[in-house]
């Protein structure tokens, strides 16, 4: 290849129904067009993942990608990319984790790894350096992700190593499952799920070669300066993590409290960072190469929970706490702490907990549908065990452990309850407090999710441009921070740390020539369009129109019910201005597809066989 | 908020201003007392749910009896 660094030019492929792997390089065009990472997976995805395939059946597979600058010697490396078809959704899914999987991938020497097949009897896998070995896995079945993860780094012997594991709901089918990488996560969309149904328990990998670069001085000298400038600019995440925002999304009115009825919770001093540093936290955590350590590990000293352990980000607190009207902290962290052993994710499982609370308030189910559990808001002990319920399919969580899309398929009576996107739970924001949020939710390619759907808050608030409660400009904002995005998330870097290599709105610097020798900067935004494009071609091809990229009832028809954005809706008429704007922004007809000049503007034709979209 | 009130000790304070004070004016009240150096480029600045910038009349608008204004650290998302 032309490019002399950042990537290895090869993938690994593992098949569990043959147990074999091989080898096979990576097209350079692929990379030029696609960077790597999210881009580069949504390809092989295209590919190998047909509409028809079935989210849970053998054809699927696990498609993780890593960048450019993945594991290199840069501000916060970690990140690498998956791309399944959601058992959740039953559409594509593309999640990002950190931990240390996707540099040792690369250090083994692999961008790349695609899962395929189904095993007959419960696996792990070990890949050292490239060699690939199958083993049983019955001794780990039942275990949580924390003793898997540890029982498979113990036996793959002598040095620092990674692992991939499932914890019980994801060995149980649970379409909430998440997949565990170090402690991190792949959290939304059930990609754990999909490993469970090849009888995959786990992966753990050792590499232990280098990263070649092209510009081995000026990584070096990037390294030093993005270090520098984060130390004094992540200062506040060192100390609060992402539960600094608490304090902040409730102040402005665009935290969702019980089960987005309202967006203010009264009881936000109580879980906010202040109380969370106070009170809980033990220490932070760092990702690969990360000097800004955000993960704030917390333990629970006293009370019904003491002893409970968990890293919390604003997310989790948001979804668990106000969403659920739990004020108590410790109930979070107790809360947290059984997702993220059983494995599921803490946003989806927030948002089924409230969901099933907002039920029982309302007597449309009553305590023979929830086993005895009085299921109100601001119950934390009921949090708990309908958490178990789901995680482990008992009861009313057999239902929500279907995840929302089918809990809306089998129960009609409660869509107008339901807050979710093409069956993805809404995160934690309210989009009657932020109006380019809902485009945001309905847009994004995974439903509603407010990474990969562009995060606005920020420009909402700072920019003249934008009111944010006003429609006008909203799609055309959605669509450049889903953009930019897009090509961050195919880089290997952390969007917390991402502006010290100038991977801004207006990317600068020279970080991805010094890697790989090409100078992809003034490319990056036409790349992430590019791959945003990719993804919209892949929904189109699974029947997404505009008709799935609609928001539910509540947002459109429910005011909030108290705090600064009391009264507020986006309505219909709203939405679907935004949503008008947006399409035109993209080069999308009006029912949401891409149009033939927009796919041949990004060279997608070339890039995809297209006859079959 | 979160480093703010680190800093001052506070999380929120009721200041009383005579008629036609400006939110320059608040903020050379709060940096001064603070030892702050608002706007600094990293403090959100927001006005009754409005960033500063959004505001019509900038630095110089205007405050009314009841307004709230508040001091965010740096929002980032993801």
């Amino acid at each position: 290849m032309s490019l002399n660094g950042g990537y290895l030019g090869r993938i690994l492929r593992i098949n569990l129904s043959t147990q074999t792997s091989s080898q096979e390089p990576v097209e350079e065009l692929e990379l030029l067009k696609l960077l790597g990472g999210r881009g580069l997976a949504a390809k092989y995805y295209y590919d190998e993942i047909g509409a028809n395939v079935r989210p849970l059946g053998k054809e699927n597979k696990l498609i993780f990608m890593t960048g450019p600058l993945t594991g290199v010697r840069l501000p916060s490396t970690p990140k690498f990319q998956l791309a399944t078809k959601s058992p959740n959704t039953g559409i594509y899914l593309c999640a990002n984790s950190s931990g240390q999987f996707g540099p040792y991938l690369k250090k083994g020497g692999f961008d790349g790894l695609i899962i395929e097949g189904c095993a007959r009897e419960w696996t792990t896998l070990k890949i050292e350096d490239g060699q690939v070995s199958f083993h049983g896995a019955d001794h780990l079945l039942g275990l949580g992700n924390t003793e898997a993860q540890a029982a498979l780094k113990h036996n793959a012997g002598q040095g620092s190593a990674s692992a991939l594991t499932i914890g019980p709901a994801g060995e149980k089918l649970v379409r909430l499952a998440c997949i565990n990488v170090d402690a991190r996560f792949f959290g939304r969309g059930g990609a754990g799920a999909v490993m469970g149904s090849k009888k995959l328990k786990g992966i753990v990998i050792r590499g232990t070669g280098t990263i070649p670069v092209a510009d081995p001085d000026a990584v070096q000298k990037t390294f030093r300066e993005g270090v520098a400038m984060l130390k004094v600019s992540r200062a506040a995440h060192t100390k609060y993590g992402t539960p600094q925002f608490v304090e902040v999304l409730n102040d402005l009115g665009c935290i969702p409290t019980r089960n987005f009825q309202s967006s203010y919770f009264e009881g936000t001093d109580k879980v906010d960072a202040h109380a969370m540093v106070e009170n809980y936290k033990e220490k932070n955590s760092a990702c690969y190469m990360c000097t800004i350590a955000c993960g704030q590990v917390n333990r629970v000293k006293e009370g019904p929970f003491a002893g409970a352990r968990a890293r919390t980000e604003y997310e989790t607190v948001v979804m668990l706490g106000p969403n659920c009207g739990v004020d108590d902290f410790g109930a979070i962290v107790k809360a947290a702490e059984l997702c993220d052993e059983m494995g599921i994710d803490t946003i989806s499982t927030g948002n089924a907990v409230a969901l099933t609370m907002e039920l029982f308030e309302r007597d449309l189910i009553s305590k023979k549908d929830t086993d005895g559990i009085e299921a109100r808001f601001g119950n934390a002990a009921a949090m708990i065990d309908l958490i178990r319920m789901i995680a482990e399919k008992r009861g009313i969580g057999a239902l929500l452990a279907e995840g929302m899309k089918i809990v809306a398929e089998k129960k009609p009576q409660w869509r107008p309850y339901i807050i979710a996107v093409k069956g993805l739970p809404f995160a934690a924001y309210d989009p009657r407090g932020f109006h380019g949020n809902a485009l945001t939710f309905g847009t994004a390619s995974r439903g509603a999710c407010h990474n990969v759907g562009g995060w606005t808050v920020r420009h909402e608030l700072i920019s003249k441009e934008y009111d944010r409660f006003s429609v006008e400009g909203k799609g055309k904002l959605v669509k450049t921070i889903q953009d930019n995005r897009a090509y961050v998330d195919s880089t290997g870097v952390c969007t917390v740390a991402r502006s010290s290599m100038g991977f801004t709105d207006n990317p600068k610097g020279n970080v991805l020539q010094a890697v790989t020798g090409h100078d992809f900067t003034p490319e990056l935004l036409a790349i992430g369009e590019r791959i945003y494009n990719l993804e919209r071609v892949i929904l189109n091809r699974e029947g997404i129109r505009r008709s799935d990229d609609q928001l539910p009832e509540r947002i459109m028809k429910d005011p909030v019910q108290t705090g600064p954005c009391k009264g507020r809706v986006v309505t219909f008429e709203m939405y679907n201005t935004m949503l008008d704007e947006y399409y035109a922004a993209r080069g999308w007809d009006q029912d949401g597809q891409v149009k033939q000049e927009t796919l041949e503007s990004f060279g997608l034709p070339e890039l995809l066989d297209l006859q079959d979209v | 908020m979160v480093n703010i009130r680190e800093r001052t000790g506070k999380r929120q304070e009721e200041l009383t201003f005579r008629a036609g004070t400006t939110l320059q004016n608040v903020l050379d009240h709060v940096n001064d007392r603070y030892g702050l150096a608002l706007p600094d480029g990293s403090t959100m600045i927001v006005v009754n749910g409005k960033g500063w910038k959004q505001l019509a009349n900038g630095l110089q608008q205007e405050l009314a009896d009841g307004d709230r204004v508040s001091l965010f650290p740096p929002l980032l998302g993801g």
